[in-house]
C-alpha cells in the first residue's frame, strides 16, 4: 500500500533539508511548528547539533494561535529574538500544522524584514517532501538571495554544491573531493551547506565552476549558468580510474575511459541518492566493468541522470517490487534497507549509511568513495569464488561497532 | 556578541507574574531545542500496551523521531507509518486510508496483534477529523479492539496535552471485569516499580497484594486484568487523566503518591497512604536505610554542586529539594514549567536555597549556553549535564522505576555510579532515544 511504512522509517523532511543547508551562515532559523518538527531536525537530522550555537528555533505555535490566525505573536517572538541574537539574516521555515492553516509566508516574512530590517528568507515547507525538496529549496534560495555581483568579472575556483550531513554524514566523502580538488590545484571557494560560512557563499559567484555533488544542488547549479554564466559538472570522485575521469571533467580536460580488466554481470543495485550512486556505478564499470548495474532511490532523481532501468521509488511495495522482479547479488545501501533482501541467500550487501535513511543510528561511520577500498572488498569477496558466501563486511563492522555506540 | 542566558532567581518564581502552570520563560521567546531535551515521546508510550500495534498518521516527517527511537529502543517491530500527502489532507481522504492500513497490519501480523492505536498528529487536530468513529467502525468490523491516541504538541498548553492523553489511551483499553483481585495499579510512569523497592513488600503485608503496571503485563489478556485492580496508585502527573478516566468507567479509586526521592516527602507520603488504607505501614527500617546511604555518599564525597534537570523520572524542583535536604548544593535547575505539583517544593527552596537559579532548557538565550560557563560536580539529567558541559550525568532514565524509599537509595547508587562512569554524554544521550 503506497504511504504505508512497515520496515523502514519515515525519511528525513523537507525542513530538515533546509535547516541543514542554512545550519552554518549565521542566520536566525525559525521552524514554525509546535516543537516537534524542530526537534526532529535538532535531535534526529542534524550531526552539527550537539554543542552547536546555531540559532533554529521553534515558534512554538498553538492551537489556540493557529486557529484565530495569530501571527503576531510568531512575528514578535521572532523580532525579540532577532533583537537579542544579532544574527545575519532570517529564515523561516513551514510546517505541516501551518500548511493546513494556509500561513501566508511570504507576508510574514514581509514584515518580519521590515521590523527587524534583517534579510528574511521564507520556506513553505511541509513535512511531506523529503529532505532533499528542502536543501534544493534552500540552495535556490541562496542563489536568488544571497549572492553578491561579482564586479571585478575575475573567476577562479569552484563551488560545490549539494552537501549536507543528509547525504553526506561526517563529511569523508566530501573531505575525500577537496584534497582531489586541492591537490589538482583547484581552489575551493565555497561548500553550500557543509564547510562554508554566509561570506564565503555569497561570494559564490567569483567561481568558474560548481561542483554538484547531489541532486540537491542541481536547481541551483543550473539557475547559476543561466544568470551567471558559471558552468557545472555533476558527480563525485569514487575509485581510482573514475576519479582521475572526474578531475578531469572538472579541469576542462579531455576524459579518457579506462580499460576495464575483466568483464563481470553480476546483478548489482545501488539504493541511495543519486549523484553518489552513478559515481558508484561509473567507478564500478571503470574500475571492475561491472556493467549490469542499477540505481534506485526512494529520492528525487533527475531524468538527465537517469540511464535504463533505473528506478524512482515511492513506496515500500516498490521496493519489494524491484528486488523481486530482479535477481541482484550485489547491493549497495543504507542499512535499515537490508531487511528487503533478507530472502535472497546468496547476496553481498554493502552497507553505506545515509543519514536521511538512518538518522543518527550510523551517522558517524567513515565511508570512503575515493578509496576504491568499497570496490576492493566487492572484488576480493569470497562472494565471487563460487561456492564460497561473504556477506555484507561493511554491514557487519557496523554491528561489531555497536549500534548503540552513536557519539 | 552574546547574551547571558535567561535565568530567574527561585525566589522570583511565582512573584513575577508566573503562576503555577506555566512557563519559566517569556512568552516572547522562540523556543530553543537543546540536543538534550526530550522526552519517551507518545509512540513510545502508546506502545506500553502488550501485543499492541500502533499505526502512525501523519505528514511522513512527524514520524521520524519515533521511528528512529524505536529502532534503537526496539518497538519499531509493531510500529507502522502511514505517510500521506498533501492532497489528500486536503481532500481528508486519508482517513479513507487508515482502514485499508489497518486490514493490512492485521492481516500479517495474526494473532501476534491483539490491539492497535492509531495515532494522528497536530494536522488532525487542526482538521477536527473524527478518527473516534472510524476506530470504532474498525474495531467492529476486525473485533480486535483499536484506539485512539493523539502525538498534537500543537495542544501542549492546554488541558489535555499529549504526555497526558497518550496514558489515557494506553488504559483506554480496559473495560469493566467482574474478576476482582487484590492488586495495586501503579499509574502515570513508563516502568512497573522496581523490585528492589520496599514498596511490593509494604503492599502484600498490608493485603493490598500485587503491585501491577502495564508494563509487567506479559500479555495482552494479563494487562486487561488490571481492570480488577483495587486500587490505581498515581505516581507520576501524565497518567492523572487516564487515572480519573480508569475512577469513572472501571471504578477504581486512586490515591496520588508521587514518585519521589526526598526522604521526609516520602515519609509523609506514606503517611497519607496509611490513611487512605486504614492501616499503619512499618516504613521504619526503609526509612533508616535510606537515610544511612544518603550518609554513606556525603561521608564518600562531601557536600557536591549538583545541577538538575527536567528530561528525568522525576520532578525537578523535588529532586533539587531532597537534594538540599541530604545536604547536596543545588546551583541550577533547569525547568520549563512549574506545574502544580512543584508547588510545595518551590516553596521549600526558596526558604532553604535562596542563591538556587533557574534555568530553561527552551529559552531563545540558552543557544549561546556554551558562554555560560555553568559548573557542577554532577549532573542530575542529560539536559543539565548538557549544560554544565563536562560535568558527569545521571540520566534518571524514565523506563526505569523505584519507589518509596528505595527512590533515594537507588539516586545515591545512580550518584555513586556516575562519579566513577568515563562513558560520554553524547554516545549515552543519543542512544536513550528521547524525542522532543
Amino acid at each position: 500500500m503506497k504511504g504505508l511504512l512497515k520496515i523502514l522509517p519515515p525519511f528525513a523532511p523537507d525542513y530538515s533539508g533546509i535547516c541543514s543547508v542554512l545550519f552554518e551562515l549565521d542566520g536566525l532559523v525559525v521552524i514554525q511548528d509546535a516543537g516537534g518538527c524542530t526537534g526532529n531536525f535538532t535531535c534526529y537530522d542534524e550531526p552539527r547539533w550537539f554543542g552547536s550555537s546555531s540559532a533554529v528555533f521553534s515558534s512554538e505555535l498553538r492551537e489556540m494561535d493557529a486557529i484565530l490566525g495569530d501571527d503576531d505573536k510568531f512575528i514578535n517572538r521572532v523580532r525579540e529574538a532577532a533583537l537579542k541574537l544579532n544574527r545575519k539574516f532570517i529564515a523561516i521555515i513551514g510546517s505541516p500544522a501551518p500548511m493546513v492553516i494556509g500561513t501566508d509566508y511570504k507576508a510574514v516574512a514581509g514584515i518580519i524584514a521590515r521590523k527587524t530590517e534583517l534579510p528574511t528568507l521564507y520556506f513553505d515547507a511541509n513535512g511531506i517532501e523529503t529532505y532533499e525538496i528542502g536543501i534544493s529549496m534552500a540552495n535556490l534560495a541562496i542563489a536568488n538571495n544571497l549572492l553578491i555581483p561579482n564586479l571585478d568579472g575575475e573567476r577562479s575556483g569552484v563551488n560545490i554544491l549539494g552537501a549536507t550531513p543528509l547525504d553526506f554524514g561526517n563529511g569523508r566523502i566530501l573531505k575525500d573531493l577537496k584534497d582531489l580538488l586541492e591537490v589538482n590545484g583547484c581552489r575551493i571557494n565555497s561548500t553550500w551547506g557543509m564547510g562554508s560560512g554566509l561570506e564565503e557563499v555569497s561570494g559564490s559567484l567569483s567561481a568558474s565552476l560548481n561542483i554538484v555533488v547531489s541532486w540537491s544542488g542541481l536547481a541551483a547549479a543550473r539557475l547559476m549558468e543561466q544568470e551567471h554564466g558559471i558552468p557545472y559538472v555533476v558527480g563525485l570522485p569514487a575509485g581510482e580510474s573514475q576519479s582521475t575521469a572526474f578531475i578531469s571533467r572538472v579541469l576542462g580536460k579531455k576524459s579518457v575511459t579506462p580499460a576495464s580488466g575483466y568483464a563481470n554481470d553480476k546483478s548489482i543495485l545501488i539504493l541511495g541518492e543519486q549523484v553518489q550512486a552513478n559515481s558508484m556505478r561509473e567507478a564500478l564499470h571503470f574500475d571492475s566493468d561491472y556493467s549490469n548495474i542499477k540505481v534506485a532511490s526512494f529520492f528525487a532523481m533527475d531524468e538527465d541522470f537517469m540511464q535504463d532501468g533505473d528506478v524512482r521509488l515511492e513506496s515500500e511495495s516498490d521496493l519489494r517490487r524491484l528486488v523481486r522482479d530482479n535477481s541482484f547479488e550485489v547491493v549497495f545501501g543504507d542499512p535499515l534497507y537490508r531487511r528487503f533482501f533478507n530472502k535472497i541467500e546468496r547476496l553481498y550487501y554493502l552497507s553505506i549509511p545515509h543519514v536521511a535513511v538512518s538518522s543518527r543510528l550510523f551517522w558517524k561511520h567513515d565511508f570512503s568513495l575515493i578509496d576504491g577500498n568499497w570496490i576492493e572488498k566487492l572484488k576480493r569477496s569470497e562472494y565471487l569464488n563460487p561456492g564460497l558466501l561473504v556477506e555484507e563486511p561493511i554491514y557487519e563492522d557496523l554491528k561489531e561497532t555497536g549500534l548503540h555506540d552513536l557519539s | 556578541m552574546h547574551n547571558e542566558p535567561y535565568s530567574l532567581p527561585i525566589g522570583e518564581l511565582g512573584s513575577s507574574g508566573i503562576g503555577w502552570k506555566m512557563r519559566t520563560m517569556p512568552e516572547d521567546s522562540l523556543r530553543y531545542c537543546p540536543a538534550s531535551a526530550g522526552d519517551w515521546g507518545i509512540i513510545r508510550v502508546g506502545l506500553l500496551v502488550p501485543e499492541s500495534a500502533m499505526l502512525f498518521v501523519s505528514p511522513s516527517g512527524c514520524g521520524r523521531h519515533g521511528a528512529i527511537a524505536g529502532i534503537l529502543n526496539g518497538f519499531m517491530e509493531n510500529l507502522f507509518f502511514l505517510c500521506i500527502s498533501e492532497s489528500e489532507i486536503v481532500n481528508g481522504q486519508h482517513l479513507d486510508k487508515i482502514p485499508e492500513a489497518a486490514r493490512e497490519i492485521f492481516r500479517e501480523g495474526g494473532d501476534q496483534i491483539k490491539s492497535l492505536l492509531i495515532c494522528a498528529t497536530c494536522i488532525d487536530t487542526l482538521l477536527a477529523s473524527d478518527y473516534e468513529s472510524l476506530a470504532e467502525d474498525l474495531s467492529d468490523e476486525t473485533g480486535i479492539p483499536v484506539k485512539i491516541c493523539h502525538m498534537n504538541p500543537i495542544t501542549m498548553d492546554g488541558k489535555a496535552p499529549p504526555p497526558f492523553t497518550v496514558q489515557q489511551a494506553v488504559y483506554g483499553f480496559l473495560t469493566p471485569i467482574s474478576k476482582k483481585s487484590e492488586a495495586v495499579n501503579i499509574i502515570g510512569s513508563y516502568g512497573g516499580v522496581m523490585k528492589e523497592s520496599e514498596f511490593h513488600w509494604l503492599m502484600r503485608k498490608s493485603g493490598m497484594g500485587e503491585v501491577k503496571h502495564v508494563t509487567t503485563c506479559r500479555t495482552f489478556e494479563e494487562y486487561l486484568e488490571m481492570a480488577g485492580s483495587t486500587l490505581n496508585l498515581l505516581i507520576r502527573p501524565g497518567g492523572r487523566l487516564a487515572a480519573a478516566e480508569m475512577e469513572k468507567n472501571l471504578r477504581i479509586p486512586c490515591h496520588s503518591m508521587p514518585h519521589s526521592y526526598g526522604i521526609e516527602t516520602v515519609t509523609s507520603l506514606y503517611k497519607e497512604l496509611e490513611s487512605v488504607l486504614g492501616m499503619q505501614l512499618p516504613i521504619d527500617n526503609f526509612r533508616e536505610s535510606a537515610l544511612e546511604a544518603v550518609n554513606a555518599v556525603i561521608r564518600q564525597h562531601g557536600r557536591l554542586r549538583i545541577a538538575v534537570g527536567q528530561s528525568i523520572n522525576g520532578g525537578s524542583f523535588e529532586v533539587a529539594r531532597a537534594l538540599t535536604e541530604f545536604g547536596f548544593e543545588v546551583p541550577y535547575v533547569f525547568a520549563d514549567m512549574v506545574i502544580d505539583a512543584d508547588r510545595k517544593h518551590v516553596v521549600w527552596l526558596k526558604e532553604h536555597a535562596p542563591n538556587l537559579l533557574v534555568y530553561t532548557n527552551a529559552h531563545t538565550s540558552m543557544v549561546d549556553f556554551q558562554e555560560i560557563g555553568l559548573e557542577a560536580d554532577l549532573a542530575i539529567g542529560f539536559d543539565a549535564a548538557y549544560y554544565c558541559s563536562g560535568t558527569k550525568s545521571v540520566p534518571l532514565d524514565m523506563g526505569i522505576q523505584p519507589f518509596g524509599f528505595q527512590s533515594t537509595e537507588y539516586l545515591m547508587s545512580e550518584i555513586e555510579k556516575a562519579l566513577e562512569d568515563k562513558s560520554c554524554l553524547k554516545g549515552k544521550m543519543y542512544a536513550s532515544g528521547l524525542v522532543i
